[in-house]
């Protein structure tokens, strides 16, 4: 059975790049650094599994995982522009919401941000989308 | 008589199979509380204020009976563990899953990379020496030892 991984992880990051209003991204495996004291994102897509979604000959795969985030917006600056940029994100990657790709669906089961930290210059806050995703 | 045995094995094997899923459910949810809140990128004061991406993350292991910790770490330098590769933020929950009964009476959580006591509690280089506290908060959140 063919992998899909490529277009998952295609489909979650262009979802991602399409939300208005967010800052730059730095994904996996790029080049590009930081500009001190400006806001930015983050992001590392991890599959946590990917076995048969029912019994019997040929099953259809469901590949699970997470989309893991983390804004950094200046360090000592308050929390304002944070939260507003963590409900952008959570808006638009809420529970159900569906990201359709090429021959596959991703979609969001869960999204959520934990605490804040002060950490190297930024106040860092943790984002994480648990998603699913099957072929179409 | 007989037939009231046979019950009760039914019954306790029921109990069985919910405990085993209650106790995967919570060792996922504390692994995923490992990597929710491990930072994805450590830059701190690096000469050249790049991310080294997914070091700490990729470092974190769990350890269950007959399948125990290696001990090493991925360093963000690029060094390679010097044996089994251990599991990674994903390859804890796989791990979890594909446990037996048996194998969760022990479990263990750790992360031996090079930078993971820095990444914990702040280190020297780190202004107002913040840390993450991703053990620490993730014992306190679920009562457990750390």
């Amino acid at each position: 059975m063919p992998s899909h991984r490529k277009e998952i992880r295609k489909t979650l990051e262009t979802a991602l790049a399409g939300i208005s209003g967010i800052p730059d991204i730095i994904f996996e495996n790029s080049t590009k650094d930081p500009t001190k004291g400006v806001p930015h994102i983050i992001s590392q897509v991890m599959f946590t599994g990917r076995e048969p979604a029912v019994r019997g000959t040929n099953p259809q795969q469901r590949y699970d995982g997470i989309l893991r985030l983390e804004l950094k917006v200046p360090e000592g600056k308050g929390t304002a522009q944070a939260d507003t940029l963590v409900d952008l994100i959570l808006d638009a990657m809420d529970a159900t919401t569906d990201f359709v790709g090429t021959n596959i669906v991703v979609r969001t089961d869960e999204s959520y941000a934990n605490d804040g930290v002060m950490v190297g210059g930024w106040y860092s806050v943790p984002i994480s989308v648990i998603w699913y995703a099957y072929k179409t | 008589m007989a037939r009231t045995l046979n019950i009760m094995a039914d019954v306790m094997s029921e109990v069985d199979t919910v405990v085993e899923t209650q106790l995967k459910s919570l060792l996922v949810r504390i692994a995923r509380s490992l990597i929710d809140l491990s930072p994805l990128g450590i830059h701190a004061d690096a000469p050249n204020g790049r991310y080294a991406t997914g070091a700490y993350i990729a470092s974190h292991e769990v350890s269950i009976l007959g399948n125990p910790s290696t001990g090493q770490g991925i360093s963000s330098k690029g060094r390679k563990p010097q044996s089994v590769p251990h599991d990674g933020g994903s390859g804890m929950i796989n791990k979890i899953k594909n446990a037996t009964k048996e194998q969760l009476m022990y479990v263990r959580f750790s992360n031996n990379s090079p930078h993971a006591d820095i990444v914990e509690t702040g280190g020297p280089n780190w202004r107002r020496r913040k840390g993450y506290h991703v053990y620490k908060r993730t014992a306190d959140r679920f009562g457990v030892q750390q």
